[in-house]
């Protein structure tokens, strides 16, 4: 009887409710990124759409910006093609150095200011065969892991890796992190639960970030869906002049292309 | 040492004081805060402590003194003609059945007035508790507590609890002085305090007594019975997700008494019976098991006592996962009079909490073993210097060990160890008939004595570990000043007033406002600093000691440095080291609280509103704007009503309304580089729906002396009461968390907001006993 009661006790309750939390504050989203390396920009302009009856998140067009350097050299950033404005400086930009973009939307100009931040090198890409975890055997011997190793440095460093699968651009884990100092690094890249089956093309690219932009890029991965607490909910870091979403991230980038032997 | 002791024992000899212990007459209990006066002059008084003892430090012309207490017949002691004769007396106080009557009233004027002159307190005796209809049929004093103002209920029927904006950690729960890190049984909804084995409930919001330390924002100390010292008594009681049993009896002939009550859940025993395997195995019960004994020596100077609780949860779901938690305390006490004048108080204190989650697959297990264990030892002195000072001081030292530990890893850190110690000097000084001061200081630190010591970098990033035994961070601590002023003013008007600042050198650090049994509590460190609250609070009283109403009100401000919470995408499972999964930040509280309560006649209970804010600032957070806490809730209603219709009948009912809780809720959606990504209100700008309940209840007691057979005991079963009550009587189905889900309507995406509620309406019965 008493377990009944309790059972019955806990079992709770659902029902759908309206929620007061007022009109969906319309942000516009600015996502660039520039190689610190050959100076080409890339990036979208969006904005959001209501949480409760969402549509598909439209790419602006009509957005005008300028990217200007510490020496006051201003680039325009070209109208985009397909949405997806692009720029190309022509020259690469050195560690440390200040690079200001300003984009209009809507009539409202939004600024931010980056500086590049230290560039790492792979040590190497290792590919091993999945082996399993904490001695469980795997259900297949065909399948491998990426790890990325780093070198040690004295102070920690932050990086962003992404990696492209047989030409497609994965998003379903975005794998920021930071390194111990002084301590090598070994890394399994897209975390522990991505596997590569053999004959897949990787192309891993990693971007080695300021500490703000990894604090934005961590929010990021906790947003969508991987990692951390699943505590805490809220908006990634804003570093544009005014109330924005998406970030301006600059980073001499490195990659290169794994294959997973047959 | 010694030289100390004779000093103090000089300064306390004075042939014209009386002294002596107040108990009840039917237990042989102490009464705590009984009021003693001179009867010719009733500005001259005193009032017991929390063992039950008085010093009236000139009772020179008095004829007599009047001892009363809520509930109990006045007496009056006539003083013997030799005041050698006044001292080490015993004051046992007849219980009253029946309270009403003038002679009550007059009985109660005292010591209603001085209760309510009291800043930020609240006493709940266990008998109230009993009354009031609670989740499950449980008598819970905490669940009564949360009825009261500036007093909250950290999630519906949860056993944790914010008082006035702070933390559920911010509270210090002792049980007869003993730490209790996690008060709850069965995932909150029961409390680890068994109210048969309860004496006293005392709440301190603000006006902390400087003995209390470790803390931000309350102190609620609950003694234990000391057991009946004039015969064995049985209660107990049978319910059904639980039942009780108590036992109690007199030791050496009344020189003493002990005392030993248990409880246990038995939802798990009906899952043996079932044919599935992993039922059988599924284990879900607590129990809880309270001791004590005590003995008075034969001189009456001196009186010692043993205290012991252990509780364990245990949820074991097959050979899957596993959660299991429990708290062990143990308590020895010495009460000494090292003179007319002087009582002291010596405590050697045991606290253990730890807690296990595990996972299982196959032959793979995983299991998280952590804890706090505390030793402590504590003396605290009391010295009735003058007719109008009386000097509390003491000291305690507290060692703190932290355990952590995984399964898994092949190399765990060593445990951390911590010394917590503390000073204190309190003068209660009665400035004339009507005003008294009370102003203390505490001076408290807290050393690093053992385990690793991480250096962090400015963003966080562990940057070196070494061993750390003691000096190896420096040590943190300073003054807690006290004070508080209370006074009368004409037609009984009550005025009281408080600052203080408390220090809190143990972070609770949780992912969920509610708690879990899973949180780490984490000690300060070369990285984590002390949490400091200072508060000031004003209140004004008015009882009508006629109608036995007592209307207070009180106002508070308080502001926190450095609060803790995670840091977004803090790993909270495996870190390298919490402490570089958190960033700190302040907080700031304010309120009113009115409260209407009456505690004399057939009807009784409480009508108790407050209206408060909490805010947080974390400079990570929102662009260091505040934004509420997880403790804000702007309004905050209770009303509790307890109807004695007859001897036999009584009636019960509490309804709560609050502001729902905080949340930050997603408003949009956006797409960074094909990620798609949930834009969120500011933090906790969002709000759950408003939270409001109706519990009833109906008690029926069995007339003695009708249908009489059998034994004595049986006699007496029969005699017992039932139970019968509902909470959330209306079935509100009050949000306790929100899913957000998705689905396609007329070919477009629709997501929508799913409340889930723990609770319909509960119906409970149970049978209580006593022979």
């Amino acid at each position: 009887m008493g377990g009944l009661v309790l059972a019955w006790a806990l079992a709770g309750c659902e029902q759908v409710i309206d929620l007061e939390v007022g009109e969906n504050e319309r942000l516009p989203v600015f996502s660039f990124r520039m190689d610190a390396n050959t100076g080409l920009v890339v990036g979208t302009v969006s904005s959001s759409v209501d949480f409760f009856s969402p549509g598909i998140p439209p790419l602006e067009q009509n957005v005008t910006g300028w990217v200007t350097d510490s020496a006051g050299t201003v680039w325009e950033i070209a109208s985009p093609l397909g949405g997806l404005f692009s720029l190309e400086t022509g020259r690469s930009w050195e560690v440390g150095e200040r690079c200001q973009m300003a984009l209009e939307w809507e009539g409202k100009v939004y600024e931010t200011e980056v500086r590049v931040p230290p560039a790492i090198t792979f040590d190497s890409l290792e590919i091993r065969r999945f082996e399993g975890f904490f001695g469980l055997t795997p259900e297949s011997d065909t399948t491998w892991q990426i790890f990325v190793h780093l070198p040690a440095f004295p102070e920690a460093r932050y990086v962003l890796l992404e990696y492209w699968l047989d030409g497609a651009y994965m998003t379903e884990v975005t794998q920021s992190f930071q390194t111990t100092p002084n301590t090598a690094t070994e890394v399994p890249l897209g975390w522990n639960q991505r596997l590569f089956a053999p004959g897949e093309e990787v192309l891993v690219m990693m971007w080695p970030l300021s500490e703000e932009s990894y604090a934005y890029w961590q929010a990021v991965g906790d947003l969508s869906g991987f990692g951390g607490p699943g505590g805490v909910p809220g908006n990634p870091p804003n570093h544009w002049s005014a109330p924005a979403l998406g970030h301006f991230t600059l980073s001499p980038v490195v990659q290169q292309t794994v294959l997973i032997p047959l | 040492m010694g030289l100390g002791c004779g000093v103090l024992v000089s300064w306390g000899q004075d042939r014209a004081s009386a002294s002596g212990t107040v108990t009840d007459r039917l237990t042989g209990e102490t009464l705590i805060g009984a009021t003693v006066q001179c009867a010719e002059d009733p500005a001259r008084g005193a009032m017991t402590n929390a063992y039950g003892y008085f010093v009236m430090p000139d009772a020179s012309g008095c004829g007599a003194l009047v001892v009363r207490f809520l509930g109990y017949e006045t007496f009056r002691w006539e003083l013997p003609g030799q005041p050698a004769d006044w001292k080490g007396v015993t004051i046992a106080l007849e219980p009253l059945s029946v309270v009403t009557g003038e002679a009550v009233v007059a009985a109660e004027r005292g010591t209603v007035m001085e209760q309510a002159a009291r800043i930020g307190t609240l006493e709940l005796r266990p008998e109230e508790a009993r009354a009031i209809p609670q989740l499950f049929g449980e008598r819970d004093v905490i669940k009564a507590i949360q009825l009261m103002p500036g007093v909250q209920a950290t999630s519906d029927g949860g056993s944790g609890f914010f008082v006035r904006g702070g933390g559920a950690d911010q509270n210090l729960i002792l049980l007869d002085e003993a730490p209790v890190y996690n008060p709850s049984h069965l995932l909150g909804f029961f409390s680890v305090f068994n109210g048969d084995a309860l004496h006293s409930a005392e709440l301190y919001k603000s006006g902390i007594p400087a003995r209390y330390g470790g803390r931000a924002s309350s102190v609620l100390d609950i003694r234990m019975k000391d057991g009946n010292a004039n015969k064995v008594v049985v209660q107990g009681g049978i319910g059904l997700i639980s039942s009780r049993l108590t036992i109690e009896g007199p030791l050496a002939g009344g020189q003493g008494a002990w005392l030993i009550s248990g409880r246990r859940t038995y939802a798990d025993l009906f899952l043996k019976l079932s044919s599935d395997e992993a039922l059988r195995k599924t284990a879900l019960y607590f129990y809880d098991i309270n001791a004590k004994a005590n003995y008075r020596f034969k001189n009456g100077r001196h009186r010692l006592f043993l205290s012991f609780y252990n509780g364990r949860d245990d949820f074991d779901f097959a050979d899957l996962f596993l959660l299991r938690w429990g708290n062990q305390t143990a308590t020895l006490r010495w009460n000494a009079l090292i003179s007319d004048r002087i009582f002291s108080n010596t405590s050697v204190i045991w606290s253990d909490y730890r807690y296990r989650i595990g996972f299982g697959i196959e032959d793979f297990s995983f299991y998280r073993d952590a804890g706090i264990q505390d030793g402590q030892i504590k003396q605290d002195f009391t010295w009735y210097a003058t007719a109008n000072h009386t000097l509390r001081f003491g000291a305690l030292a507290m060692r703190h060990r932290f355990s952590d530990a995984v399964s898994v890893d092949p190399d765990p850190l060593p445990q951390r160890l911590g010394l917590e110690s503390a000073l204190y000097v309190e003068d209660e000084w009665s400035l004339n008939e009507s005003w008294k001061m009370i102003a203390g200081l505490r001076w408290s630190r807290f050393d690093w004595v053992g385990g690793p010591v991480f250096d962090l970098d400015a963003g966080g990033t562990v940057v070196a570990q070494r061993d750390g035994g003691w000096g190896a961070i420096s040590a943190q601590g300073g003054l807690e000043p006290r004070w508080s002023l209370q006074g009368v003013t004409g037609e009984g008007n009550g005025w009281k007033a408080s600052l203080e600042r408390n220090r809190q050198y143990l972070h609770l650090v949780s992912n969920s406002a509610a708690g879990n049994p899973t949180d780490l509590w984490m000690p300060v460190s070369n990285n984590i600093r002390p949490l400091v609250a200072d508060q000031v609070s004003v209140g004004w009283t008015r009882p009508w000691v006629e109608a036995g109403l007592t209307l207070g009100l009180e106002a508070y401000y308080k502001s926190m440095q450095d609060v803790l919470e995670f840091r977004v995408g803090a790993d909270v499972f495996a870190p390298e080291t919490l402490e570089s999964e958190v960033v700190s930040g302040d907080g700031e509280a304010y309120g009113l609280e009115c409260m209407l309560r009456r505690q004399r006649g057939k009807l009784t209970g409480w009508v108790a509103y407050t209206l408060s804010r909490s805010f947080r600032t974390f400079a990570t957070v929102d662009d260091g704007h505040p934004f509420p806490a997880s403790s804000d809730r702007i309004h905050d209603f209770s009303a509790v009503a307890m109807w004695e219709v007859s001897p036999r009948v009584s009636l019960s009912a509490n309804w709560v309304y609050h502001t729902g809780d905080p949340a930050t809720f997603p408003t949009g959606l956006y797409q960074i580089d094909g990620r798609l990504v949930t834009q969120y209100t500011a933090r906790n700008a969002g709000r759950f729906p408003a939270y409001h309940r109706l519990d009833v209840g109906l008690t029926l007691r069995s007339q003695k002396g009708i249908e009489r057979s059998g034994s004595a005991a049986w006699q007496a079963f029969r005699g017992g009461e039932w139970t019968f009550s509902v909470y959330n009587a209306y079935g509100r189905e009050n949000t306790y968390l929100i899913n957000f889900e998705s689905q396609i309507e007329d070919g477009n995406l629709r997501n929508q907001a799913v409340s889930f509620a723990l609770f319909k309406a509960i119906p409970s019965i149970s049978y209580d006993f006593k022979f």
